[in-house]
């Protein structure tokens, strides 16, 4: 169950980042960030690694210092505020319980340090223990449990300090496909009952869309898009997230002419006609991007849309569709097909693809 | 395998330590020889006063001696192993140097620094901040010096491993759960490093006790300690049983101390450096 856009509210703002710069060693790894985050959103940072995302999270939670920018926590700057003195809190990837203590006493080690009343407090880890179902385990030593149980404690330890947001560095990178998705849903569940602000960072752009309120998508230090999951996936705006984001062919083409509302593109020999984008210039070039399940293949030429005739390549099952790889003078293109759809065809036959035209994304280059 | 290990045990362990035992519960001979009866004289003298205060002289500047160490040394571990990892070899490499010569000479050196006419002395007189030589050596505060610069590579070396394998991200945990760098060092970097402060501490503290040249070049002969006692048995005195004795009660202690470092340690299986 995905909140409805527009159901945080934005502005207010919980946090805000200003222009954010930082560089090791003359190498910039993050390079002019500025992002604002509602209350109560889950904001995923996705990227592939060196993106950027985990140093963005650390100068969030304060293990390091901008070089340049400003983050603002409720409208305070909080720049230069010691992690200490941060009302965040850190899932780490490597979970970092304290292995000499206890699983109590380290979802206790925060509100010890906060000086909370001892019976408040063994209420409210005791409370913690119960929401992540460990409580049978407040005795075990951290190399006693499994990855799954350590995460859970890592997300308690976090979580019992009540933080206004909680930052996630890709919690479940080290956990088994199943329990990772099992994991998922009960994040994004206890996020929703918490209404505390995640933000979360992960390289699985699948984990990514099935979580987030909003997606911010990395590269290269900066980001480069973001959105609801929908929009990223749907209206990509460069080629790095069609590409990163779901499966994407990308198509090289030439803006022939440019009318009232629309624009008449050339890829290769075909011509077809797309509305206009912001700063489309004719004569110019355009890159496309249509997702694998948006293509269709069929035998002959029998549909009325877009066809374009290609060379059939080769097919790979893949479970829940066929992934089929089809040529179109010389230039390679990926379809999902459906089992129900399938046609049969063997390398180097001739085969139509067709699309629907609104499929069909225009990318920044 | 099994074979050589054990034949090694035996020449190198078992046996030696076998015919310290042995000698212990013999009688000593008029002429300094040893008098093969049984007795249990030997054990009932060291119950003497006087060897009992020896012993706990020796005890008491032993565990001084480790708590300096410790205390130089763990800031000095902590500084070498949160240092830049191109610097840390380097200052490892410094602080094993003086392996290389023979603690024997290294202690010399000392005290052509300490004494009277020495280095030391020498320039303090000459800036005038000294009317009179200062009595630097030949006392305990002389063998204290000796000993925790002879000693204090063992204390760093094992805290060094040990909190060179503190995993950064705790510490940033402790952090981020609102734990001040100075509780976080009390919560976590000094329980997490303990089995190395018990390792240096044991690798200090047992050695200091049996070190006999150390006390009688730099204590002059006139602090005597239970590792003096043992020599002085076997080479002056020429009472082998007597001094047999008092080794194994200092193998006894050591035993001792071994036993309670594995009872802590037995809880964090994690971190054994010994």
């Amino acid at each position: 169950m995905r909140k409805k856009e527009g159901e945080f509210k934005l502005p207010p703002y919980i946090l805000e980042l200003l222009n954010l710069n930082k560089s090791y060693d003359d190498h910039s790894v993050i390079d002019g960030i500025s992002l604002q985050v509602g209350l109560g959103e889950f904001l995923t940072l996705l990227g592939p690694s060196g993106c950027g995302k985990t140093t963005t999270l650390r100068l969030l939670a304060g293990f390091e210092q901008p070089d340049e920018g400003e983050i603002r926590m409720e409208e305070k700057d909080i720049t230069h505020l010691p992690a200490y003195k941060r009302d965040v809190n850190t899932v780490f990837q490597s979970y970092a319980l304290f292995p000499h203590m206890n699983v109590f006493d380290n979802i206790a080690f925060g509100l010890k340090m906060k000086k909370v009343l001892k019976s408040e407090l063994q209420q409210r880890v005791a409370d913690m223990l119960s929401v992540v179902q460990m409580s049978e385990y407040a005795k075990r030593k951290p190399e006693q449990l499994s990855g799954g149980q350590k995460q859970r404690v890592a997300i308690a330890r976090a979580l019992v300090n009540q933080p206004k947001i909680l930052l996630l560095d890709e919690p479940l990178g080290a956990l088994d496909l199943k329990l990772r998705k099992q994991m998922q849903g009960e994040l994004k569940h206890l996020q929703q009952k918490l209404g505390i602000t995640f933000i979360y960072v992960t390289h699985d752009q699948e984990e990514a869309l099935t979580m987030s309120d909003r997606i911010a998508a990395m590269n290269q230090g900066r980001i480069e898009q973001i959105g609801t999951p929908e929009e990223i996936y749907k209206r990509p705006k460069s080629r790095f997230v069609a590409n990163f984001i779901g499966e994407a062919n990308l198509l090289e083409a030439h803006i022939e002419s440019l009318e009232k509302e629309t624009m008449r593109i050339k890829w290769l020999d075909y011509q077809f006609s797309l509305s206009r984008y912001p700063s489309c210039k004719e004569k110019s070039l355009v890159h496309l991007a249509i997702r694998p399940e948006n293509l269709r293949l069929c035998p002959r030429s029998e549909e009325t849309s877009p066809l374009i005739s290609a060379t059939f390549q080769e097919r790979t099952y893949a479970g829940a569709f066929y992934k089929t790889i089809v040529s179109v003078q010389g230039t390679e293109l990926v379809v999902h097909e459906t089992p129900e759809d399938v046609i049969s065809a063997t390398k180097g036959d001739r085969v139509y693809l067709s699309w629907s035209p609104h499929n069909l994304m225009v990318v920044e280059s | 395998m099994i074979v050589p290990f054990i034949l090694w045990m035996l020449a190198f362990f078992v046996v030696p330590i076998t015919l310290v035992l042995f000698v212990s519960l013999m009688s000593k001979g008029i002429y300094g020889g040893i008098d093969y009866t049984f007795t249990l004289e030997n054990y009932l003298r060291f119950l003497d006063p006087i060897y009992l205060h020896i012993l706990g002289k020796s005890l008491f500047i032993s565990g001084f001696v480790t708590l300096l160490c410790l205390l130089f040394g763990y800031p000095f571990a902590y500084l070498v192993a949160r240092s830049p990892k191109k610097y840390r070899n380097l200052l490892l490499f410094l602080v094993i140097i003086p392996f290389w010569m023979n603690s024997l000479i290294r202690t010399y050196a000392w005290i052509v620094l300490l004494r009277t006419e020495g280095v030391i002395n020498t320039l303090l007189m000459q800036f005038g901040w000294a009317n009179q030589p200062l009595a630097l050596l030949y006392h305990d505060g002389a063998v204290l010096i000796g000993l925790v610069y002879t000693l204090f590579p063992f204390m760093v070396l094992p805290l060094y491993t040990s909190i060179e394998k503190l995993d950064a991200t705790h510490l940033e945990a402790a952090n981020d759960l609102g734990a001040s760098p100075w509780r976080t060092f009390w919560n976590i970097t000094l329980p997490l490093t303990f089995p190395g402060i018990v390792a240096g501490s044991l690798l200090v503290f047992m050695p200091s006790l049996g070190l006999f040249f150390i006390p009688d070049l730099m204590g002059g002969g006139k602090a005597m300690y239970i590792g003096n006692l043992i020599k002085n048995q076997f080479l002056a005195a020429r009472d082998w049983p007597f001094g047999a004795a008092a080794s194994v009660i200092l193998l006894g202690l050591t035993f001792g101390f071994i036993y309670f470092y594995k009872k802590v340690s037995k809880n964090r299986p994690e971190s054994e450096v010994l």
